[in-house]
């Protein structure tokens, strides 16, 4: 009985009411009046009912339920002038309206996407937007969405060296990451430096950091969901930026009266500057290049159906000389396509239908002296999707969808030519949700769903309940609390230096997958106009956490469960922004105060040779305090700086206590230095801090097209931030060696837009 | 709004006060050492302890625990709770010899015991003697390198209670000369700035933990396995050493080299090795081994 309340659940959010019929509504689509692109998470109001709605992923709204009247509309989208028109509404009528919407300026970067508008009851708990204008005028080498969100509190980056997100004590691969809803499952580039998506065709960003609704699943932390813009469907143009790591090209235009495309395409250009290193500095790779390709054509053939297809190819390659006779290769990447049909069946009532396809791999070989080693890690998904979208009244909104999708995940090793581990996990996975925002009152909302998954290898139905409860008196002040049950299938294998050897693995028959449970409260509040002040606390705690096991590094002849330990952990703060979005200054304070544990069988033991003494320790990325001040300052109208400060305590690290040594073995007598350690990571490296400052000015080139240039300087005052410690026992006594961070960098990038 | 900023730093405050993981204290604990080999003598054993991180580190001088009341004991096949035969140790210059003679036996298990006056726990540590297997082929025995056939072996099938085969192919120098080294080797030393430790290091170099499963079968009865031509440090004369490891031999190696590497754990963190010895630390292995020659000449021009 109990597996079939869920599709009871489901089944009356399918038929739930649909009354109101003498009551009118007002539908449409939200466009930047000079290009004609849908604007989502615009917000529109009925200013007299202070009733109000944020435009969906397809840039239309729907108000229902309206008391015939007169009524003022007001459409606000940050960067864009406000809108308003008085409309009358008879009994029964459907308005039909497209707002357009002018930009306050001609400026070259996107505008300002925010949605919430300085509205605290329109917020969701554990939800951030992140604005692209802030991820284009971030102080980073290259503008980028992840380096962006690495700022805000609650999430950490492992190292300068990583763009990789370690969001409330999660490793990265907790991180849901999507692309135009296709899930990416090598979102970084370049070592990891910075991520796999081209800031020219992100329309939006949204970060879930934990407690996140039903309708997104299959990890146990968060949620990234980048969505790409539509093209420009007035008239061709596009943008070219050359930068010193890489640079990019986009162009967009409209094809016919109703549909639109772009091509973006990036590639790395840091092949000049690896050649003058190499005259210089040993080590240097003897190639490398990254791209990636995006695509995208929108077809509106009327306000009620929409089509769309989305295409993402990236790929990274790397020759790095170890010695004279010794190489390392490394390539990786993904490839994905969605083909996506919306129609609007009422104002009210939309659904969604879409197929998409998604590969990853990553090779890595290393070639010694005519011996030959490769390990790969390949993930085959194609899946189709159905969902809907349904306001059969004001205090009810619905969403529901199923997803079933094929996987294969392949992992092998090879040595020689010959190989000597390979397994291929097939699967079929099944989800469905239902997702509902009950409007109890004006002050209280309630956001029940429930998601269910089931995964054929293993024969695994996981259930998992969501539930959010907003109490909003008034728009300056709302407060959220959240649960959630999480599961998932898959498990990232990342070690914290460089990205590019990170892994996929699957639960399997005998191995289950992730659990976790987390808990969420927060307060929106604005005390002061454009000021807002978030609070946040959590709970996660996390179950058959599985992972390569660090001493099966020789898999031959191993079954893939044995290659495997499985843990548990958890993880609690509590997060703080202070944020000012309008005015010649903007930008945000943000503090994150965190604690991460992990147990694993046989690892960090109270008695080294006594099972069952196991006990927690904090993985190497668990930060106590994260300070952030990200700062605008638009000093001129051409002329803005933007600088971002962060000062962290230091992440852990194991100390070595004591040491030993056996002298006498069989094999490399001599070799037997070992190191006695006591807790693991038990020890805090010196507190990271570093400022970032980035200046642009914007102007024209020969008048014919808008320009802009960026100077970045990273690290301005060149603190040696400590990476790790070695411990080397070519030295007697052992030394305690520090490897450090990045130090002062500058970062040039020229654009033009045409 | 006032309250609400009150408990929030209320909480901030009572969250950064508590530190519940204290790093542990530095506690010297013995070490023993000592390795079985079949067909060969009883093996000495070492007994030394750990000191700091931070203190010079002398092998010798650490060698003081001099006292000791060492046995090794043979166990009944069946019923391992049964003694079958117990080896007296005696301390001379610096280590623990047996009084006894005995050659040690393959699949069979051995205990150590050590009693340290004032030291409350008795130190004991288990293994069982991997079984007997041969090198049953080897060719070609003049190899020329990068060029000619490699270096293939065949040797027969062994079992170990509870796990595939584990394996180090040991390359052994026997005319362990600067000019000797092979193209790869030079380079590394060239780069490691002409170290001698680094040379010393490889004259018995080994080719790392290897399971039966990188092993390709060729019948029921034998495995074989061709060397890696990077495996080769030094031209010339070379033993070719094939040993099959006990279960204390195999985690010890693979969780120390996981400890000087960092493979697999993120950078900074470190395990402690694996050691299966109660009441101290280090290690009492077991090995069964063989050995063939080879002649490497260098690659033609």
């Amino acid at each position: 009985m109990w597996k079939i309340l869920p599709l009871l659940f489901m089944a009356y959010g399918l038929v739930a009411p649909t009354a109101y019929a003498q009551m009118a509504s007002i539908e449409g689509f939200i466009k930047d009046a000079e290009t004609g692109r849908l604007l989502l998470n615009a917000n529109i109001i009925v200013r007299e009912t202070r009733r109000g709605i944020a435009t969906d992923t397809t840039g239309f709204f729907a108000i229902n339920n309206i008391e015939p009247g007169r009524y003022t509309l007001v459409c606000s989208y940050m960067g864009y002038q406000v809108w308003e028109e008085k409309v009358t509404l008879e009994q029964g009528e459907s308005l039909n309206l497209d707002v357009k919407l002018r930009p306050v300026n001609v400026a070259m970067h996107e505008i300002t996407v925010e949605p919430e508008n300085n509205t605290a009851s329109l917020k969701q708990i554990g939800r951030k937007h992140i604005s692209t204008e802030l991820i284009t005028n971030m102080p980073v080498f290259e503008a980028d969405v992840f380096q962006a969100v690495q700022f805000l509190p609650g999430v950490q980056s492992s190292s300068d060296f990583s763009s990789n997100l370690y969001i409330r004590g999660g490793n990265p691969g907790q991180t849901l990451v999507l692309f135009d809803n296709n899930t990416i499952y090598k979102p970084t580039h370049f070592f990891g430096f910075f991520s796999a998506f081209n800031t020219d065709v992100i329309r939006n960003v949204n970060l879930y950091k934990g407690a996140y609704p039903a309708p997104y699943g299959d990890r146990l932390g968060s949620v990234l969901k980048i969505d790409s813009k539509t093209g420009n469907s007035n008239r061709l143009s596009g943008s070219l930026t050359a930068g010193m790591l890489a640079s990019r090209l986009m162009i967009e235009g409209p094809a016919g009266r109703a549909a639109s495309w772009y091509i973006a395409a990036r590639r790395s250009t840091i092949g000049p500057l690896l050649d003058m290193l190499r005259k210089s500095t040993s080590g240097i790779p003897d190639d490398y290049y990254f791209y990636d390709i995006n695509g995208k054509f929108d077809l509106v053939p009327s306000t009620k159906n929409r089509f769309s297809l989305s295409l993402y190819a990236g790929e990274d390659k790397i020759l790095f000389p170890v010695s004279e006779q010794a190489s390392l290769t490394m390539n990786y990447g993904n490839r994905s396509a969605r083909a996506n049909w919306e129609h609007m069946h009422t104002p009210a009532f939309t659904s969604r239908f879409s197929v998409s396809g998604t590969h990853y791999f990553n090779t890595l070989g290393y070639s010694i002296a005519g011996f030959t080693h490769g390990r790969f890690n390949e993930i085959y998904e194609l899946s189709t999707e159905g969902e809907i979208d349904s306001h059969p009244a004001d205090w009810l909104q619905i969403s529901a969808g199923v997803k079933f999708g094929v996987t294969r995940l392949s992992l092998g090793d090879k040595a020689l030519k010959n190989g000597t581990f390979s397994e291929n996990i097939e699967n079929q996975l099944a989800t469905a949700f239902a997702h509902q925002v009950w409007k109890l009152s004006d002050s209280w909302k309630m956001m029940p769903g429930l998601r269910f998954n089931y995964f054929l290898n293993g024969d695994y139905l996981r259930f998992d309940p969501r539930f959010t409860i907003q109490y909003a008196p008034g728009h300056r002040l709302s407060i959220h609390a959240s649960y959630g049950r999480y599961h998932q299938f898959l498990s990232l294998i990342t070690n914290e230096t460089f990205t590019s050897s990170d892994m996929w693995l699957s639960a399997s028959e005998n191995i289950p997958p992730s659990k976790a449970h987390q808990f969420a409260f927060g307060i929106n509040t604005i005390p002061l106009k454009s000021v807002s002040l978030d609070l946040e606390l959590y709970f996660k705690s996390m179950d058959d956490l599985f992972e390569l096991n660090p001493f099966r590094s020789n898999w031959a002849g191993l079954a893939y469960d044995d290659l495997l330990r499985t843990g548990k952990g958890y993880s609690y703060g509590l997060e703080a922004i202070i944020e000012k979005k309008t005015g010649i200054i903007t930008g945000y304070i943000g503090y994150a105060l965190g604690y991460a544990w992990q147990k694993f069988p046989g690892f960090n033991r109270a008695e080294i040779n006594q099972p069952g003494t196991e006990r927690y320790y904090p993985p190497k990325y668990d930060r106590r305090h994260d300070l952030t001040f990200i700062l605008n300052f638009q000093f001129a109208p051409q002329w803005k700086i933007t600088s971002a400060f962060s000062y962290a305590s230091g992440q852990a690290f194991t100390k070595a206590l004591g040491r030993y040594a056996v002298n006498n073995m069989p094999f490399n007598p001599g070799a037997g230095n070992v190191l006695t350690v006591g807790r693991v990571n038990a020890e805090r490296l010196p507190a990271y801090h570093r400022l970032d400052v980035s200046v642009s000015k914007t102007g024209t080139f020969l008048g014919l097209a808008e320009t802009e240039i960026q100077l970045h300087v990273l690290n301005v005052y060149s603190r040696r931030n400590v990476w790790f410690y070695n411990y080397y026992f070519e030295e007697n006594p052992v030394k305690q060696i520090e490897v450090t961070l990045l130090p002062v960098l500058p970062a040039l990038s020229y654009s033009i837009k045409f | 709004m006032k309250q609400f900023i009150l408990i929030s730093f209320s909480l901030l405050a009572m969250c950064s006060a508590c530190r519940p993981y204290h790093q542990d204290d530095y506690k010297e604990q013995y070490v023993v050492e000592s390795y079985l080999y079949t067909g060969r003598s009883l093996p000495l054993v070492h007994i030394t302890k750990t000191i700091p991180v931070q203190q010079p580190y002398s092998y010798r001088r650490l060698s003081s625990v001099k006292n000791a009341n060492v046995h090794i004991q043979l166990l009944d096949n069946e019923n391992r709770a049964k003694v079958e035969q117990t080896f007296e140790y005696t301390f001379q210059k610096d280590n623990y010899y047996p009084v006894q003679e005995h050659t040690v036996l393959p699949g069979r298990t051995y205990r150590l015991l050590i009693n340290i006056p004032g030291y409350s726990q008795t130190v004991t540590a288990q293994t069982q003697v991997p079984e007997v297997f041969e090198i049953l082929r080897f060719g070609p025995d003049t190899l020329q390198y990068q060029s000619g056939e490699p270096l293939s072996l065949t040797i027969s099938a062994s079992h170990y209670p509870g796990r595939q085969n584990v394996y180090m192919v040991g390359i052994h120098s026997q005319v362990p000369e600067v000019e000797n080294l092979t193209p790869h080797y030079a380079a590394l030393y060239e780069e490691k700035e002409y170290d001698p430790h680094y040379f010393n290091f490889l004259q018995t170099h080994d080719w790392g933990v290897l399971t039966a499963g990188n092993f390709t079968p060729v019948n029921e009865e034998a495995l074989s396995i061709v060397v890696p031509w990077n495996e080769i440090p030094f031209f010339n004369k070379n033993n070719i050493l094939v040993s099959a490891l006990d279960d204390n031999l195999f985690d010890f190696i693979r969780s120390q080299s996981i400890q000087r590497s960092y493979q697999g754990l993120p950078p900074g963190e470190i395990q402690n090795v694996l050691t299966y010895v109660e009441g101290a630390l280090g290690i009492f292995g077991a090995v069964t081994s063989d050995t063939v020659r080879v002649f490497v000449k260098p690659q033609q021009n």
